[in-house]
């Protein structure tokens, strides 16, 4: 099929890699490397962290993450009632698939990756999935952050705050020197991710003596190294939240009251900036009707779903609303029953 | 008879392929559709030993892709072709010395061919020790002897 003709003998720019060069004189483009990374099975990338600090480092945050983005998984969640075990296994869905994640869950178990020993806690949602990483309540009563595209888990820093009666505590539980019991306090923990700064954070709230007495703390994952929480200044008039929540477009949504009214509200936390504030619930629900509700990422838009007696009903915000608290126009879409 | 597509290598030699052949290179791809592949493709960064070798992959995998065209039944859920024979034809297709297969490589990621950067970059990496890599890709270890044990250590789970 192919002609041997010389003509046409343009001088044309030569080619950097002739036939002639020996093998260790190869110069790989920057993004020529990161390019191969991307392909490459995750075991050999993490053999290949040994290589130099520049390819460990881009293994971590471009091989790794463009891997994740484009090669979505789902996440399957089992709940095993007689052994009181749960456990999440990850598959890669085919790639034609559509990479928003769609979590529906409920149930309130603590996860753990693979092969690890679960913590179980009732009426709690202990986990969520966001851009690649999920976090979760471990057994080891820390958060942590797992990747299930290598496998890698990352406990977080234990949360240590004062009582007033000067009793240290890890946020989870309380001294209480009357009862001469430590108190469980557990509250929810939150994951987030703000796509501008690209950067994961972890908020959570830890519950004092009263519900005005509580603190909110927040920590910006940053893999491995050591990092810290810091205390953030509340300045709405919110209470800690009384359910899930979940991360869409930089806002950590909630599920939360205020501390002057017994109204449901939906919480809002910008990720970026560390703020809060809040918007009126968007569907009529009652406070003894919040274990039947849960918010969830429909397709890259803040979904809620509710179970009721008879039926289920998935609610979708048409319009994320700029901070317009009226603004809310929501589709009703009931898109399966339960019976 | 289909159209004519000319190649044209960093020697200037010509090399005439069929129009589906040449549509599994993205960028060509992209230039036929645009219309601008009159008068032959300058790949000026392609040598001729290279393009041959691209050429035959590529026509390969369109025949291949006919072949199973024609019986859909064997692909798996994932709608990839579990192909053994195109499999172990890839395998021998990349035993080639070091510089070339460097070259397949670049000119995939030039040409845009997934397949074939897909099973140059897997070959080059494959069953190499980090000191082997560091010789061919000219890196220089940044790390101190601590700082490499310590990463060793991390994944260790990568070296059994």
């Amino acid at each position: 099929m192919k002609k041997r003709g010389k003509e046409n003998q343009k001088s044309l720019r030569k080619g950097h890699q002739g036939g002639e060069k020996l093998p260790q004189s190869i110069n790989v483009p920057y993004d020529l490397a990161v390019e191969i990374l991307s392909r490459l099975p995750v075991k050999t990338l993490a053999r290949l962290r040994c290589v130099s600090k520049l390819w460990s480092s881009s293994i971590i945050t471009e091989a790794i993450k463009t891997r994740a983005l484009t090669q979505p998984r789902q996440l399957v969640v089992c709940y095993h009632r007689s052994i009181q075990s749960s456990y999440i296994s990850s598959y890669t869905y085919p790639l034609n698939a559509n990479t928003t994640f769609v979590a529906a869950d409920r149930g309130g178990l603590a996860m753990s990756p693979p092969c690890r020993t679960l913590y179980q806690r009732r009426s709690t949602f202990d986990y969520a999935y966001v851009r690649g990483l999920i976090f979760y309540y471990s057994d080891s009563k820390q958060f942590a952050i797992y990747n299930p595209t290598t496998s890698q888990n990352v406990l977080l820093p234990r949360t240590v705050g004062y009582h007033k009666e000067n009793k240290s505590f890890d946020g989870f539980s309380r001294y209480d020197p009357v009862a001469n019991v430590a108190e469980s306090k557990y509250y929810h923990g939150f994951f987030g991710y703000d796509p501008v700064k690209d950067q994961y954070k972890v908020l959570r709230f830890i519950k004092g003596a009263t519900i005005c007495d509580y603190s909110c703390m927040v920590i910006t994952f940053r893999g491995p190294n050591k990092q810290e929480w810091r205390k953030i200044e509340i300045q709405e008039d919110i209470s800690p939240p009384r359910g899930n929540g979940v991360c869409i477009n930089g806002i950590i949504y909630y599920l939360g009251g205020t501390l002057t009214s017994s109204v449901l509200v939906l919480g809002r936390f910008d990720v970026r900036f560390e703020r809060f504030d809040h918007i009126q619930m968007p569907i009529d629900v009652e406070m003894n009707q919040l274990e039947e509700l849960s918010l969830v990422n429909y397709q890259g838009k803040l979904g809620c779903t509710f179970y009721s007696k008879d039926r289920a009903e998935v609610w979708v915000m048409k319009d994320h609303g700029s901070g317009n608290m009226n603004g809310l126009r929501l589709l009703l879409t009931c898109l399966f029953l339960i019976c | 008879m289909s159209k004519k597509i000319i190649f044209e290598s960093s020697e200037g030699e010509s090399f005439e392929v069929d129009e589906a052949v040449a549509l599994e290179c993205q960028t060509i791809k992209n230039m036929i559709e645009d219309d601008c592949t009159d008068g032959g493709i300058p790949l000026a960064n392609v040598n001729s030993a290279t393009l041959t070798k691209v050429i035959d992959y590529c026509k390969k995998h369109v025949e291949a892709a006919a072949a199973a065209e024609a019986n859909a039944g064997d692909k798996d859920i994932y709608g990839a072709n579990k192909d053994i024979e195109l499999k172990t034809w890839d395998e021998e297709f990349v035993k080639v010395d070091q510089p070339l297969l460097f070259d397949l490589m670049l000119a995939a990621n030039f040409l845009i061919i997934p397949g074939l950067l897909d099973l140059t970059c897997k070959t080059m990496m494959r069953g190499k020790t980090v000191l082997q890599i560091r010789e061919i890709f000219h890196i220089k270890k940044d790390y101190t002897d601590a700082e490499e044990a310590e990463v060793r250590k991390e994944n260790a789970w990568a070296f059994e």
